[in-house]
């Protein structure tokens, strides 16, 4: 499993860095062009583009990247072995952070014409963005079109001949790459899972982050203070897991409306018990234990006892578990957008790309196959790591 | 004698107790379920009928649930007609939802037995075949944790993918005509889904018997039988399987809530006409007499399942005895 030669993670961090930055040079330099360009002039841009908003955020944490990671904790963490699980969740991380920078088209980027519809994986087309001339030939036009998406290569004669009528936007003819196939609508199927991979990490580690904070207040009131909620707690956390996660959050989704806030709610709300029913034992363990009624004994606080006495001690099992519900929320994200439970977050999550790949299963296999292997891949990442992260805390 | 009686007085006393406690959950999830409908935004009355019938009906649902009265009397009202199965017209089916569940209830139970007897099987001859080989056992350890951790419908949709589309030998989707169909045609139509239920359970199971079958296998009985000459599949059926079963025992219930979670992405993927499919669908047209149907149904048989797991237990498990 481990690849041996290369022994430090942050080996290939770099090199995907220097790599990405190779290959994507013109597309930062035109991006920097442009956000220099939107602030030179007195007018700000009517429309708020939040895709170039979010590209240029990721581009400059990108470039700032080298100094973050000269910090003495984070070059400790870097220095772990590069398994595969490690690749896996450091790709995962780029596309997270710079999904523009991995994918040079957006996620809603399509070019509408027919010859990009459903391509396999692999496969090369040409096209050039021509406007039709005041005077230039429909028919003129369609044949030459047609002409550039039908050919594996374009007959450049023909369109130097009939260059005269159209205006081009871009004289050149661009050649696009389709790494894993393009969709119903002729979008690129790379691009759109990398865009989904963000949006399923930001509301699964908002979600994850949502039921760690109620795991833990709840944990520490019903382990340190009172005995009375704790019983009930434990009692409804009990009744909770016995309830089939997908049938609790359907229940959920009636209260709330169909937006991104109330499906990072409804999953925090789900995924709390297990963080409570670890807390909970912990804490009312350390309780008895010699050091900590010592330390009360010495009359420290109970912000120090809590933070500097109970916090680190569980600060092990409290990381694997957060691991885990981390996996487990993907998983349940997935399955939510996989069943059609719409929460309009705007770009396609790994679910919706399966479910709306499951129709056209027939003719084009890739469209399901990619974002489920995406999907199980990553979950498997994520589990191994946590799994490895219990054997490191040794508990 | 004494002690005899002692323990069936004890086991009595803890049959009345779980019953007790179960049908107290019981109450509660029916309480939520009123909740439920009060807090979901609306006029409770309306979620109970197609805004286009009569102003008449309107009112008999108004006065059969009590909308007009005081809070606590709606929730009399409420468990009161609940527990005389009166739940309701569905408002898409148009008929009442207990009919509704018991048509669609047939083929959930009939693939969920299925996958039960196929997990069983299929894990105990695993665990026969391999409890002997160490790296074997080891490499299909490792399978059933990657098998338990994907999700369910990516493994249907791979199993569809290489049966279906590439090999042809499966149907995609759905069922066969009713009237034409025989038993094979239904047979084949239910093959894929009941793989698909069935894996994260050969998972589950392998895992939990094959730690027990590890831990018995180099007992001394066991050394003695093979000593004897006795049939190494002997040995394995009449004494190391029935010693091992009892951790099963206890994920009686966690396979329940499996396969009824199970179930239902499986008929949405299939396009099954089952319960998990009616449930959803329910959710997603907010049909809301069918939605505390289908609610209560499913609380009903965890809660049932639970109370039947742990008394299994009782039954089985001698050191479980002591603890309570």
């Amino acid at each position: 499993m481990k690849i041996k030669k290369i022994p430090v993670l942050l080996h290939f961090l770099t090199g995907v860095f220097i790599l990405t930055l190779i290959l994507n040079f013109w597309y930062i330099f035109d991006l920097y062009s442009l956000t220099f360009n939107i602030l030179n002039t007195d007018q700000p841009s009517a429309i708020f583009n939040s895709n170039l908003t979010l590209t240029i955020i990721s581009v400059s944490f990108f470039l700032f990247l080298p100094f973050l990671l000269l910090g003495e904790k984070i070059k400790l963490f870097l220095k772990q072995k590069l398994t595969i699980r490690n690749t896996i969740l450091s790709l995962i991380l780029f596309a997270v952070l710079f999904p523009g920078l991995l994918s040079s088209q957006g996620a809603n980027f399509f070019p509408d014409a027919p010859g990009f519809r459903l391509l396999p994986p692999a496969s090369v087309k040409y096209f050039s963005e021509t406007t039709p001339n005041a005077n230039s030939n429909e028919e003129y036009l369609v044949k030459v079109r047609d002409n550039l998406l039908s050919y594996k290569s374009p007959d450049e004669r023909l369109y130097k001949e009939n260059r005269n009528s159209f205006i081009n936007v871009n004289s050149e003819i661009e050649k696009t790459f389709f790494l894993l196939g393009t969709d119903f609508l002729g979008r690129d199927l790379y691009s759109m899972i990398i865009s989904g991979t963000r949006v399923s990490f930001i509301i699964s580690i908002s979600a994850a982050g949502l039921a760690g904070i109620l795991g833990i207040i709840f944990g520490f009131i019903s382990g340190y203070k009172s005995k009375f909620i704790g019983r009930t707690l434990d009692r409804l956390s009990d009744t909770l897991l016995a309830i089939p996660g997908i049938f609790f959050v359907l229940l959920l989704t009636l209260f709330f409306s169909s937006d991104f806030i109330a499906l990072i709610i409804i999953l925090g709300i789900t995924g709390w018990m297990s963080l409570f029913k670890i807390v909970r034992t912990e804490v009312s363990a350390i309780k008895k234990q010699n050091y900590f009624l010592s330390a009360r004994k010495m009359g420290f606080s109970e912000t120090h006892l809590i933070f500097r006495e109970i916090f680190p001690v569980i600060m092990g099992p409290l990381v694997v578990n957060i691991t885990f519900l981390i996996a487990n929320i993907i998983l349940a994200e997935a399955t939510l957008s996989y069943l059609g439970v719409d929460f309009g977050s705007g770009y396609p999550t790994w679910g919706e790309l399966i479910e709306s790949g499951q129709q056209y299963i027939r003719h084009s296999w890739w469209l399901v196959v990619f974002p489920a292997g995406v999907l199980s891949v990553s979950i498997i990442a994520l589990y191994n790591s946590a799994i490895n992260l219990q054997k490191k805390f040794r508990y | 004698m004494a002690n005899r009686l002692k323990m069936k007085y004890n086991g009595l006393k803890i049959l009345i107790k779980r019953v007790l406690s179960s049908s107290a959950l019981l109450l509660l999830v029916v309480s939520l379920v009123f909740l439920i409908i009060r807090i979901a935004p609306g006029n409770p009355a309306n979620k109970f009928l197609s805004p286009d019938l009569s102003p008449k009906l309107f009112e008999k649902i108004q006065e059969r649930y009590a909308f007009d009265g005081s809070l606590p009397e709606q929730y009399f009202k409420f468990v009161e007609n609940i527990f005389s199965g009166n739940l309701g017209y569905s408002i898409t089916f148009k008929i009442p939802v207990t009919e509704v569940i018991f048509q669609f209830l047939s083929l959930t139970v009939i693939l969920a037995i299925a996958a039960f007897i196929t997990q069983t099987l299929i894990s105990v001859i695993l665990v026969f075949l391999t409890y002997r080989n160490k790296s074997v056992n080891n490499k299909i350890q490792k399978l059933s944790l990657i098998i338990y951790t994907v999700p369910s419908y990516v493994i249907g949709l791979y199993l569809v993918i290489i049966f279906s589309v590439l090999l042809g030998i499966m149907p995609i989707s759905g069922l066969p005509d009713a009237q034409s169909a025989g038993i094979l045609d239904y047979f084949h139509h239910l093959m894929l889904p009941v793989v698909t239920l069935s894996l994260p359970g050969i998972a589950l199971f392998f895992s939990y018997l094959n730690d027990a079958v590890q831990k018995n296998k180099n007992e001394g009985y066991v050394l003695l039988f093979r000593s004897i000459g006795m049939s190494e599949k002997k040995i394995f059926l009449k004494h190391i399987l029935p010693n091992s079963i009892v951790p099963l025992l206890s994920i009686v219930a966690i396979e329940v809530g499996f396969l009824l979670s199970g179930s239902l992405i499986v008929e949405v993927l299939y396009s099954l006409p089952g319960f998990g499919k009616l449930t959803f669908t329910a959710f997603m047209d907010r049909d809301y007499p069918l939605i505390i149907g289908t609610t209560l149904f499913t609380a009903f048989v965890m809660i049932f399942s639970n109370m039947a797991a742990d008394l299994i237990k009782y039954y089985f498990d001698k050191r479980f005895r002591e603890l309570i």
